[in-house]
């Protein structure tokens, strides 16, 4: 569709209360609203003549309508938004207001909730703040409305302002311990992966401690969002690669860098992220390296892992992928996991790292220790059973060189393992197919076509 | 992040092996795609199905798509043969140039059914030399890689003298070559023991498993004699000759080489041996000379001495054998060709289309059941696509007549019908909302307002674009193809969608019709139990809107004694044998009380929906007027319909979709109050409203006079929030 105008950054305004953050509702659209502002401008502005039954003024009218009906609504997020998003501690009220904002919109799911569950929710919210915040313990919700009178607005935004200052004076003084928010946050995604095992349908509710860790930033909210079925392979395999202690300098595009948030990581996320990119590993395996190597002890008592046996059921793959992306630019950055396929993704500067802290199969000989550490020292043991080892090529230059290292995996993955490797193009590529030798070419933009086309060159290979 | 429209590749195209197509999932296609599985698995030996929906309904496309799931089910783990596409051109198998209704057709002498085998055969040989050229390409090309590893310049040599040979395999297939040449093309590419064809196929003993390349062979000799057959004149003779002779022969001869030099000379010496010995012990020359002269022809007599004796016997007998090799012996042929095929790894699967063009079908129909039953419905998988007017004759008939033929002959008889549900999914798949890329919570909040915006739109999409096709999947795709603008995403304005009055009239519409369908007990149970009869709900549902957009001015008559006309429409929707295209092309306006309604259909269609069904689908469609005129009551069923949805843990309306209703509320109906039950449009369907009660009601609601209050307000309002967030 056609784009709006874009809004200015740190502002709060009708198309993030409306379409961002679903605080109020999205129609008329402020979009089509703002477009008719202008026209109206512009016919006054050169003296043409506005129909009267042009339907574009109902528009106008409806909006205001909505507004007036919503000032309420609007007075209420805006100073929850504020007090979530103080545990910035830095940038402008607008910024703190919009990230406390939308960290309550997306903890609660405003984008399927009308105005009685949002004004609900909100008064949730304010419990919990008041439950936290020892100043705010006796706040109640300003619920402002705008009535017919001519300086309504005037006196809405006069107390508004009051109570921001008062917020703001509030919690200038509280200490948000992020450490502890985010132990809470991960304690309370376990608790929930206890009693429901990993189900990609069920939606939850945040904490407080979610809230503010959504708002600063931080995880478990950055991969794991509040709704397991929407973080992407990309971000789910960052999950695996930090919570193994890979030591990976940035992991997932757009997201603060990973050793920064790697400490408050707990170990068993690994096998969660591993979980939900599909990869099955057998539940002796897992006991016997896994948790060994992860530590998993220290972070779940082995009771509750006992619940979590779903972990390692679920149907089996039809391609295990190791799957080694371009990075920033990759097709791959939007991908979420597809059932029935295993895939894992990389970078050419983290690919040999991440692989190194991969679970493997039990094997017998004592120096097959059952993890890469040392590839030479491991080759014999395959890696999460990969079955394709994908490479992102771009489509419209020369073949990148693999690094030395990249290349000894290749080598060792297809020779020794017999891991068919594919290269993949996100559009029909330039460069001559004789560049990659024998590699079956996949050319996708999105997961589903990925997954088709891999099968199809496995069920090549199986029939050779 | 703008919406983009996804052009999927149609389903067994080449593209469609990169990239996935997409189908309106139904029922039919599930149970076709099914049984398909089952068949290419070995589970069952064959099935006929007949397969029917509206013109545009994606039969065709429906078939090959669930020939596609049941080729890549073929990939998987479980032992499969690999389907093998015939398709086969209805009016080419039941050729429409003789007289209808006469059982003849097609060349002269020939019969209709011999016809129809002549083009099983020939389809069968295109298909199947088609499919193995296409593999003995791909077997090449697989082994190119490994062949250029171990050697470059001997890899490049192998390559062009592979391609070469499959070009000459390709040309000469055509050719019916004989079995010895094939087997040289197999020989020479190395294919003999493990053949040419992918295959994952359960073999019972390693011998089976090493001969794969020889039953290929088998296989497609066979056909090429078949289909030798059919192309020209075709003669075989064989010739036996059993012949017993003897022969006695004794023979006695005294021969010496040189016997006529050697002969004289010996008897002349042995005369004057004894002549001499004579006249020496005599001493009398003369009795000596006499004596020797006796001795030399005596000598001579001995020397030329011989006998032979000779018997001879001799029996005779030829035996010569014509082959059958017409065109009528097919029938006896074709079941063993298709079980040489299957022993090959490909499964065939026969697909006749276009037979709503064929005359007179349901009659002809019948003539080819009683001669190619056990062949189409046992031996081979077979699926006939027909238009609608075949489906309902046939309906018509098995529910009017014990047991009629074709009941056994089509083992499933599938109409394609879909939910809404299914059509939701698929435009979702179609037309698609990009993910964003891996960002935080907080970068999403500040994320591009288009894209925020986009999302709203989103979800009321498939909701108008539904209600614009009336759930018909060709109008959708052409609904989705006027969506698309140049760079292949929406081209709509952000936000247009959500506010415009136009796109709020589907919306609405679209809404009433999935909420009387899913809320009305009644008719869930109906549907539960005959799933085929939501073709007649969907008819019936849509008539409104369709007189709507054809004569918008006309009232709508829901009282009790005008269900006839939408019987008498419904009717006309099936498109009957009877009823010519002209009747059928009138469909928008021929619903109830038109001026424009075609004419009534005879009697004896009119049985063809039920006074029962036809009073039930009135009722319900007076509940669809009643919620389009009752905007409050609407709009509060919608949202107790919702809660239920989320307690049944099914998908809920999306919230922006009910946002859309409430900003907007208006009654698209008006109840005439001086007639119950009748009914007229308050708006066009451009948004224009059209009755002076819908005029009055848009400025009740919008006060047009006072926009400018508004907007200044908007304005103020505005900058207020900008305040609050320095």
């Amino acid at each position: 569709m056609t784009s709006p105008t874009a809004s200015a950054p740190g502002k709060v305004n009708f198309l993030q209360l409306a379409d961002q953050c679903r605080v109020i509702k999205t129609s008329p659209a402020w979009t089509e609203v703002e477009r008719t502002l202008q026209w109206i401008e512009e016919s006054r502005r050169t003296n043409k003549e506005i129909d009267p039954a042009d339907e574009r003024l109902d528009y106008v009218n409806r909006f205001s309508k909505l507004l007036r009906e919503s000032a309420p609504l609007i007075s209420n997020a805006l100073c929850c938004g504020a007090i979530v998003g103080a545990c910035l501690k830095t940038g402008s009220r607008g910024v703190r207001v919009l990230n406390g904002l939308s960290a309550i919109s997306h903890g609660f799911h405003f984008v399927e909730a009308d105005s009685g569950t949002i004004a609900q929710n909100l008064e949730q919210v304010r419990v919990m703040l008041a439950g936290e915040i020892p100043k705010l313990k006796d706040w109640s919700l300003p619920n402002l409305s705008i009535d017919e009178k001519p300086d309504s607005i005037a006196s809405w935004t006069r107390v508004m302002h009051e109570n921001l200052d008062a917020i703001d004076l509030a919690v200038a003084d509280f200490t948000f311990d992020m450490p502890k928010y985010q132990q809470q946050a991960w304690s309370v995604w376990n608790e929930r992966f206890n009693r429901l095992g990993f189900s990609r349908t069920v939606t939850f509710q945040a904490t407080l401690a979610e809230l503010f860790c959504a708002a600063a930033d931080v995880p478990p909210t950055f991969a794991l969002r509040f709704d397991l079925n929407v973080a992407t392979i990309v971000e789910w395999s960052a999950m695996v690669a930090v919570a193994s202690n890979a030591d990976i300098p940035d992991g997932v595009p757009g997201s603060p860098p990973l050793p920064a948030i790697a400490s408050s990581m707990p170990k068993w996320a690994a096998a969660i992220a591993l979980h939900a990119l599909g990869f099955r590993i057998s539940f002796d395996d897992f006991m016997a390296r896994v948790h060994t190597r992860l530590n998993l002890h220290s972070d779940i008592p082995s009771t509750a892992l006992d619940k979590w046996k779903w972990l390692f059921s679920g149907p089996p793959s039809r391609a295990s992928v190791l799957l080694i992306t371009l990075g920033a630019n990759s097709v791959v950055n939007g991908w979420r996991p597809l059932e029935g396929f295993s895939i894992l993704a990389t970078t050419q500067a983290t690919c040999t790292k991440t692989v190194q802290v991969l679970p493997r199969r039990i094997s017998d000989d004592a120096d097959l220790v059952g993890w890469i550490g040392d590839v030479k020292a491991n080759i014999a043991v395959l890696p999460l059973s990969l079955t394709h080892l994908a490479i992102e090529m771009p489509s419209t230059s020369m073949p990148p060189t693999l690094s030395n290292e990249v290349s000894d995996l290749v080598t060792t993955l297809r020779n020794v393992h017999n891991v068919n490797v594919v290269r993949l193009f996100a559009q029909s590529p330039t460069v001559s197919p004789a560049d990659y030798g024998s590699d079956t070419f996949i050319i996708a933009k999105d997961v589903h076509d990925f997954a088709s086309q891999l099968q199809r060159s496995s069920s090549r290979s199986a029939a050779r | 992040m703008p919406i983009t429209i996804y052009e999927a590749p149609e389903p067994l195209t080449e593209a469609s092996f990169n990239s996935a197509p997409r189908l309106i999932a139904s029922d039919a296609s599930r149970q076709l795609a099914h049984d398909l599985v089952r068949y290419c698995r070995d589970e069952i030996s064959g099935r006929s199905f007949l397969v029917s929906g509206h013109r545009g309904a994606g039969k065709t496309v429906l078939v090959a798509y669930a020939l596609q799931e049941a080729l890549s089910a073929s990939y998987g783990e479980t032992p499969s043969l690999q389907p093998l596409f015939i398709p086969l051109h209805g009016p080419n198998l039941l050729p429409n140039f003789k007289p209808p209704g006469k059982w003849r057709a097609g060349k002269e002498g020939d019969s209709e059914v011999q016809t129809a085998l002549k083009q099983i055969t020939l389809g069968l040989h295109r298909a199947l030399a088609k499919e193995m050229v296409r593999s003995f390409r791909e077997r090449i090309a697989e082994q190119v890689g490994l062949r250029f590893r171990q050697n470059k310049l001997r890899g490049e040599r192998w390559l062009n003298n592979a391609v070469e040979l499959a070009a000459q395999l390709e040309v000469e297939l055509y050719e019916c070559p004989a079995p010895s040449r094939l087997r040289e093309f197999w020989a020479r590419a190395g294919f003999l023991n493990t053949g040419a064809l992918r295959r994952k196929q359960q073999f019972r003993d390693p011998v089976s498993a090493a001969e794969a390349g020889l039953r290929e062979l088998v296989a497609l000799s066979g056909a090429c004699e078949a289909y030798r057959r059919i192309s020209g004149t075709f003669t075989q003779e064989e010739k036996r000759l059993d012949a017993d002779e003897s022969k006695t022969e004794r023979s006695t001869s005294a021969s010496t080489p040189g016997k006529e030099v050697y002969g004289p000379l010996f008897s002349v010496l042995t005369g004057a041996l004894v002549g001499a010995g004579l006249n020496a012990s005599t001493a009398d020359p003369y009795t000596a000379t006499i004596a020797g002269i006796l001795t030399a022809i005596a000598s001579a007599a001995v020397m030329k001495y011989s006998n032979t004796r000779s018997r001879a016997r001799s029996v005779s007998r030829q035996y010569t054998f014509l082959y059958d090799l017409s065109v009528a012996t097919l029938d006896r042929l074709l079941p063993l060709l298709v079980e040489r095929v299957r022993a090959a790894g490909l499964a065939p699967v026969f697909v006749v289309d276009e037979l709503d063009k064929v005359d007179d079908l349901s009659k002809r129909m019948i003539g080819m059941v009683d001669h190619l039953k056990k062949f189409v419905a046992e031996n081979a998988f077979f699926v006939f696509i027909t238009d609608r007017s075949y489906y309902e004759s046939f309906r018509y008939r098995v529910a009017t007549e014990p047991f009629p033929p074709e009941h056994t002959y089509f083992g499933r008889q599938l109409y394609i019908v879909f939910r809404p549900r299914e059509f939701h999914a698929y435009v979702k798949s179609i037309v698609e909302l990009p993910t964003p890329n891996a960002q935080t919570t907080n970068s999403s909040a500040a994320a591009s307002s288009s894209a925020a915006a986009d999302a709203a739109d989103y979800p009321l999409l498939s909701y108008i674009l539904l209600h614009r096709s009336r759930m018909h999947p060709i109008d959708l795709r052409r609904e989705i193809g006027t969506l698309r603008g140049a760079d292949g995403n929406v081209k709509l304005r952000s936000g247009l969608v959500r506010t415009s009055r136009a796109f709020q009239f589907d919306l609405r519409i679209q809404l009433a019709i999935e909420h009387v369908l899913n809320s009305n007990e009644d008719l869930a149970n109906m549907l539960e139990q005959d799933p085929e009869f939501r073709r007649l709900t969907n008819d019936a549902f849509y008539s409104l809107s369709r007189q709507w957009l054809a004569t918008p001015e006309d009232w709508v008559d829901m009282r009790p004694h005008a269900s006839h006309a939408l019987r008498h429409y419904l009717v006309n929707r099936m498109g009957s044998d009877r009823l010519t295209s002209a009747a059928l092309a009138t469909a928008p306006s021929s619903t109830q009380h038109s001026a424009a309604s075609p004419a009534p259909p005879a009697p004896l269609d009119l049985e063809r929906v039920s006074p029962t069904d036809n009073q039930f689908l009135f009722e319900c469609l007076r509940d669809i007027a009643e919620l389009l005129a009752s905007d409050a009551a609407f709009r509060d069923q919608l949202k107790r319909w919702n809660a239920k949805l989320e307690v049944n843990d099914e998908k809920r309306i999306p919230q922006p979709v009910l946002d859309a209703l409430d900003a907007m509320p208006f009654d698209l109906l008006q109840r005439d109050l001086a007639e119950p039950g009748r009914y007229q449009w308050n708006f066009y369907s451009s948004g224009r409203p059209r009755t002076p009660v819908a005029r009055q009601r848009v400025n009740l609601i919008g006060e047009h006079a006072g926009w400018p209050a508004s907007m200044q307000f908007i304005r103020d309002f505005g900058l207020a929030l900008d305040e609050l967030s320095p």
